[in-house]
């Protein structure tokens, strides 16, 4: 019996679209599928604290800083049920300021954008001054006369340098490594799970091991087994899914974590 | 018992310039501060896998792949003492293909990862296809009209203006020191993490943190202590590493052991 399920991801994990095109509402975390993770190992109490377009080194940081945050409020790990989502290997973070500059027009239509609950808005800008940046994604605005562009200012040096499997796989290895001894050393049943794409050609990390759920395997990633199990009839406008496919994962997962982690 | 002192970190964990001006040799390492603590704790074996500019993320990864490997071959944590000195926040590591893609050496030879060319590609491309990007080091090459140029010139900007800023690189950083100290402590590692030459990010509270009133950073310490010994390129003779390692050395025989 499990108290709390603490989740942390992507937009896949956010539940982005769920409730509809383009939705980027926290109430969609309520159908995506931790939620019925957390429903199913009978927990009261839900933390999803993924992000849209959050890149793997995020969700790497703020799992720990939150779990350090539960322990100091007296939770007991073996309370708690982890669910880690491993997102693409192309993205990237950037200095918020340092793209948008903060002038006081700047600064004004970021609160419009806000209030308006504009689809590009960066909510993680506000929180961590930073901004997600990954490939076909695009944040493009002319402001007094000036072009901002992500895919034209950013994407092509990540392109260039950043986003090759020499540059990130490594990495992310050590991350899933270190994170995943840690949970296990400090007793939080976890489990890690694609969200877009499986994990390939890793070196480092033991697939074997039962709290990697099928990472190096296709159309167990959470939006593979969304389009083949649904084609595009539960995909939204900006390539995520209505509430099925995650009721659908949900239950999958369920499955292999009761018979393999609890 | 300490069988193994295992280190990791950048340049001045490699005792880079122990031996003389511009000097990146491994035998460096002899002279380093962490090859006295391997001494002083009676260690059979020392590992001191730093690369000169190597970046945070480089060293703490590598830490957890090396300390993997020696756990698969049975050695026990509680056997091993590791040294992780972590680095400056404004470094990068970029794709070596990438980067020296339309270039040559200077001798005019292709770039490749073969270690014996000379002169020498950088020692991380050789190893692991990346280059590392400081701050303010030069990576000469020549350019396709025979000019010899820095390869990293366009790199500077975009990574100041986007990249090497307090939002990006903190939480991260953070994350590496507490992730490490932690995993190191779960498994019954014994380990001291310092500074090497900045101290942007503020380490925890606790023995296993190396930082003085006086001096915060290997870096900091030498050039107060000992101006006179620095070195061309912004290193020291193996006296500071002495030095230091005797500072380094109490504290841990007071603290952490």
């Amino acid at each position: 019996m499990k108290k709390l399920l603490y989740a942390n991801g992507d937009s896949m994990l956010f539940g982005m679209e769920c409730l509809d095109h383009a939705s980027k509402l926290e109430a969609n975390k309520q159908l995506a599928f931790p939620k019925h993770v957390s429903d199913a190992l009978g927990c009261n109490e839900y933390i999803n604290n993924s992000y849209n377009g959050a890149t793997n080194e995020f969700i790497f940081n703020t799992t720990l800083a939150d779990l350090v945050k539960l322990e100091q409020s007296g939770h007991n790990p073996t309370d708690v049920f982890v669910m880690i989502g491993i997102t693409a290997l192309h993205r990237h973070e950037i200095d918020g300021q340092g793209w948008f500059g903060m002038d006081a027009h700047m600064i004004k239509t970021l609160e419009k954008m806000q209030k308006q609950d504009f689809l590009g808005y960066p909510v993680e800008f506000n929180k961590y001054g930073i901004m997600f940046v990954q490939p076909g994604l695009e944040v493009e605005m002319v402001l007094q006369g000036k072009d901002y562009s992500l895919q034209k200012d950013i994407v092509p040096f990540l392109t260039t340098y950043l986003w090759t499997e020499t540059v990130l796989l490594a990495s992310q290895e050590a991350r899933i490594i270190a994170l995943h001894e840690i949970l296990k050393l400090k007793g939080y049943d976890h489990i890690f799970v694609n969200s877009v794409c499986p994990l390939e050609r890793t070196k480092h990390v033991d697939l074997s091991c039962k709290n990697f759920y099928k990472l190096d395997q296709h159309g167990h990633a959470f939006w593979e087994y969304a389009v083949t199990k649904y084609g595009d009839s539960e995909r939204r406008q900006y390539n995520h899914f209505t509430p099925v496919p995650h009721e659908s994962f949900g239950k999958e997962l369920v499955d292999y974590i009761v018979k393999n982690i609890l | 018992m300490t069988k193994i002192l295992y280190a990791n970190g950048d340049s001045f964990v490699a005792g880079m310039e122990c031996l003389g001006d511009g000097d990146r040799s491994p035998e460096n390492k002899e002279y380093a501060f962490p090859k006295h603590l391997a001494v002083a704790l009676g260690s059979e074996q020392y590992i001191n896998n730093a690369y000169s500019g190597a970046t945070n993320d480089f060293i703490f990864r590598q830490t957890i792949f090396d300390l993997q490997e020696l756990e698969k071959k049975g050695t026990d944590p509680a056997e091993v003492f590791v040294l992780v000195g972590f680095t400056s926040l404004h470094r990068i590591e970029l794709d070596g293909q990438r980067l020296f893609e339309g270039y040559t050496d200077i001798a005019g030879h292709p770039i490749t990862r073969i270690k014996e060319t000379l002169p020498a590609p950088p020692v991380e491309y050789t190893d692991y296809g990346t280059t590392f990007i400081t701050a303010n080091n030069v990576i000469l090459a020549k350019n396709q009209q025979g000019k010899i140029v820095n390869v990293a010139t366009n790199v500077y900007p975009f990574c100041v203006k986007y990249l090497w800023t307090n939002p990006v690189q903190q939480l991260s950083q953070q994350s590496r020191v507490y992730a490490l100290h932690t995993l190191l402590k779960l498994k019954g590692y014994k380990h001291v993490i310092l500074n090497t030459c900045s101290d942007e990010v503020e380490f925890p509270p606790g023995p296993n943190f190396f930082i003085t009133p006086d001096f915060r950073s290997f870096y900091e310490y030498a050039i107060n202590f000992y101006p006179r010994e620095r070195r061309n390129h912004n290193h020291f003779s193996p006296l500071p590493h002495e030095m230091y390692a005797k500072e380094l050395i109490k504290h841990i025989k007071d603290n952490i052991l």
